[in-house]
């Protein structure tokens, strides 16, 4: 077997078990990891908004069927690329191939980064006293900046007070596997397109 | 099988992937209006929690050596349970020389109408207790800062705190 397609097949078997497990690829947890009073988890697969264990925020079903697209594409993604290294004596098993491992995890940054800076701009645009409530909410959404919080009280209290509550925004351990797996991905392409031109 | 034939089985399959999941959420939902709006459950904790259904009934104080150990009574009249489980503070009086810390003795929780003594240690590391009652019988603003958390049913919610100018209730 041709070296990119082994690099497919550790992939695409890589892709497809993060696909068929879900779970979330971003999170933001509040108060201690083991019992958090908060928590957001984020993936292309779905979306989890909890306050005090409690589901807060259920996604509508337009939202998950949009995930439920996106999962299903990973799949057949993940399995057509699987296929087509393996059926490597098969002239038209090269069109099995696709970068979706690579796409969606390198989509899924840019669409939190962006997205948190969007939505927070937005929020304090239109409702001023969020940025003098929570002065460093860019900061502490962020993936790996502040882990703090910071709640001025006197805007909405008149008390000269503030809270600093622990935060942790990551991208979880099966986002990183995603990325590894795209990664793969990616090298078999570049790879097989210079095989492809000897 | 050609070529032509597997790249369109795969466009087939890409398509339905797409379509099949929406469509079903679209008539499953039962409207568009349910279709596009999300649901809010704010958790009911927060909604019935009344910090004014928390009271204190007394407050008794044993004295050795700069260490007061306090016994507050409290009363919980309100629905949901709550607690500390971690106190840790410091407070200063900005007119004065005094500064102390305070310390939660052990943790607690206070079930709905019922009472409980809370065992708190202040250590006074600057300036005289009398004085300290005597600023606080003013009402003259003191500065808090430290570490709490708070129980809330059986959620956690640990935060570092500081307040400024707070002026304890005569």
């Amino acid at each position: 077997m041709e070296k990119f397609r082994i690099l497919y097949l550790i992939s695409g078997i890589i892709f497809l078990i993060i696909s068929i497990a879900g779970g979330a690829w971003w999170e933001l947890i509040g108060g201690e990891i083991s019992k958090p009073f908060l928590y957001i988890g984020f993936s292309p697969f779905e979306f989890k908004f909890e306050i005090l264990g409690l589901e807060f925020l259920k996604p509508p079903p337009f939202i998950m069927g949009l995930f439920l697209c996106e999962r299903l594409l990973a799949i057949i993604g993940s399995i057509t690329i699987i296929a087509g290294s393996l059926l490597h004596k098969k002239t038209w098993s090269k069109k099995f191939f696709n970068l979706r491992p690579f796409i969606m995890p390198v989509l899924f940054i840019v669409l939190i980064l962006i997205g948190i800076t969007i939505i927070i701009s937005s929020v304090k645009q239109y409702i001023p006293i969020v940025s003098e409530v929570l002065p460093n909410i860019n900061d502490a959404l962020m993936p790996y900046s502040s882990q703090y919080l910071t709640i001025n009280l006197y805007p909405i209290l008149h008390i000269d007070a503030s809270l600093k509550i622990k935060i942790l925004s990551q991208f979880t351990f099966r986002f990183w596997m995603a990325l590894f797996s795209g990664l793969l991905c990616l090298s078999a392409s570049i790879i097989r397109k210079k095989e492809a031109k000897k | 099988m050609s070529e032509n034939f597997i790249v369109w089985i795969l466009r087939l399959i890409t398509i339905i992937a797409i379509v099949a999941p929406l469509t079903f959420y679209y008539f499953t939902s039962g409207s568009l209006s349910n279709f596009i709006m999300p649901v809010l459950n704010p958790p009911q904790e927060f909604i019935s929690f009344d910090p004014n259904s928390i009271h204190i009934i007394s407050i008794n104080y044993t004295a050795t050596d700069g260490k007061y150990l306090l016994n507050v009574k409290l009363y919980n009249s309100g629905n949901t349970k709550v607690g500390l489980n971690k106190l840790n503070a410091r407070i200063t009086v900005p007119s004065s020389n005094i500064d102390g810390k305070i310390i939660l003795q052990a943790p607690f929780i206070l079930e709905s109408n019922e009472e409980e003594s809370v065992h708190i240690l202040f250590l006074l590391e600057k300036g005289s207790i009398e004085e300290l009652m005597i600023i606080l019988e003013k009402g003259s603003p003191v500065n808090l800062s430290g570490n709490i958390t708070f129980i809330l049913n059986s959620i956690e919610v640990p935060f570092e705190f500081l307040i400024n100018n707070f002026r304890f209730p005569k």
